[in-house]
């Protein structure tokens, strides 16, 4: 089961921009810590985009094009706010440590179970370890988007996509299986 | 086929996306491999995982009401899937919508929204007629700032701390009125003006909000001056229930939005814009 079908096609609700609201704003939920940036996200996400709607080529994936607007945002809000300045290449590399270390955690049997009784705090705490491109590019795989489409979003090659979400969900599951190693006996 | 192949390849078997033959050949892997048996099992109760038990988060009845007013549309009735027919319905009440008719369906919805009263661009450009385009996007940012959870990036009622903070943060300096008999200033946040960055400062008045956005004016088609701010030539606009003056001071464009009073707002702007200009 996928959280949202791939209901992007033509016609229908997936053709409507209100109708990815909820789509958006889970993704930006898992960006911000604060309910309350990711709703000033999602709010800018929308302005950006009614803006800048004669940029939207006709034919092309509305939810990805939504999604990519969303992701933009994001890092200009964390530009402006210079914490960080935001260096994707560095944020990437947080993950290969963490992939590294899952695969020493619980092999076997041991993570099949682990996995099996995850809880959905434990998923959330584990997301937010993982680096902004890491978390994205997990989130929108869940949320059923291709490797075109996430690589329409987070403006990459299609085989970057590949290689990061696969370098990204096995740094996910080595920290779930770090939260398995916590639990008492 | 050896693992790291079979590997490589589970996220697509699982997603349907390996043609019979590859399918075929990597399903032949793993009924001989536990290992890889295991590693697919284990992406899949990942999947699982996120499908059905990561918290979904949907949005707020608030966020929802925001983004419809934001999209000019009636706000309490927006759900997923139902969001656009009242919005479309309003495009059609204002004959505005056979450009709409023209572009794939996607783009034709997010055109009745824009129609429908967020931006006005394309509609001024080919018709030339009601609000100007500087006017109604100094609205637009004027009700994303009394919308927004957190309006300001800097919160302070000094303008010698809001001035130093915009420095670094945008490539011009904007000038920032202090407070003026009633009016208070709230602290500033940097924002856009169409294209472009702005510095947007907060005000109250009483009980109104007042915004000043200060923007680089270069490339602007700017409106044309038909009343004076304080002997600065200006030009007024509104637009659902706003006022906005606007005014130019050297290089930079100044456009003050409130929904107070017209003539308070001229009289705000007259003791605003002669400083600007200093």
């Amino acid at each position: 089961m996928r959280l949202v079908t791939r209901a992007a096609g033509g016609g229908g609700a997936a053709d409507d921009p209100l109708a990815h609201l909820d789509a958006l704003h889970r993704l930006a939920r898992h960006l911000t810590p604060s309910p309350a940036d990711a709703e000033d996200l999602v709010q800018e996400t929308y302005v950006r985009a009614f803006r800048g709607v004669a940029g939207f080529r006709p034919g092309s994936d509305l939810r990805a094009w939504l999604f990519r607007i969303l992701r933009n945002a994001f890092l200009d809000a964390r530009r402006r706010e210079e914490r960080s300045p935001v260096d994707l290449s560095v944020e990437l590399a947080a993950d290969a440590p963490t992939a590294a270390a899952g695969e020493g955690l619980l092999r076997g049997d041991a993570e099949l179970e682990r996995l099996r009784k995850v809880v959905g705090e434990e998923i959330e705490a584990a997301l937010r370890t993982l680096s902004e491109d890491g978390r994205t590019v997990v989130l929108l795989d869940a949320e059923g988007l291709s490797e075109a489409e996430i690589a329409e979003v987070m403006n990459c090659p299609q085989g970057t996509v590949k290689s990061r979400l696969s370098r990204a969900r096995m740094a996910l599951r080595g920290r779930l299986a770090e939260y398995g190693r916590q639990e008492p006996p | 086929m050896n693992c790291d192949d079979a590997r490589e390849q589970l996220q697509d078997l699982r997603r349907g996306r390996l043609g019979p033959a590859a399918a075929t050949e990597v399903r032949g892997h793993l009924a001989g491999c536990d290992a890889c048996r295991r590693e697919d099992e284990a992406e899949e109760l990942l999947d699982r995982a996120l499908a059905e038990r990561l918290p979904r988060h949907p949005a707020s009845l608030a966020l929802r009401r925001r983004v419809a007013a934001l999209a000019g549309g009636e706000g309490s009735g927006l759900g997923p899937g139902a969001g656009g027919e009242p919005l479309r319905e309003r495009a059609r009440a204002t004959g505005r919508p056979r450009l709409g008719a023209l572009l794939a369906p996607a783009a034709a919805a997010a055109l009745a929204i824009l129609s429908a009263g967020l931006l006005l661009e394309r509609h001024h450009r080919q018709e030339g007629a009601g609000l100007d385009r500087l006017a109604e996007e100094a609205i637009t940012d004027h009700l994303r700032l009394l919308s927004s959870a957190h309006p300001l990036d800097v919160e302070s009622s000094s303008n010698h701390e809001v001035k130093p903070w915009f420095e670094g943060r945008l490539d011009f300096a904007p000038v920032v009125p202090p407070d003026q008999g009633e009016l208070r200033l709230l602290g500033g946040a940097v924002g856009y003006v169409l294209d472009r960055k702005a510095a947007v400062m907060s005000y109250a008045l009483r009980r109104h909000k007042v915004t000043l956005l200060a923007f680089p004016a270069a490339g602007l088609a700017w409106p044309v001056a038909d009343r004076s701010a304080g002997g600065v030539p200006a030009s007024a606009g509104e637009g659902r229930g706003f006022h906005v003056v606007l005014w130019r001071a050297g290089e930079l464009g100044y456009a003050l939005v409130s929904d107070v009073d017209p003539a308070e707002l001229e009289g705000l702007s007259a003791a605003m814009a002669p400083a600007t200009r200093r």
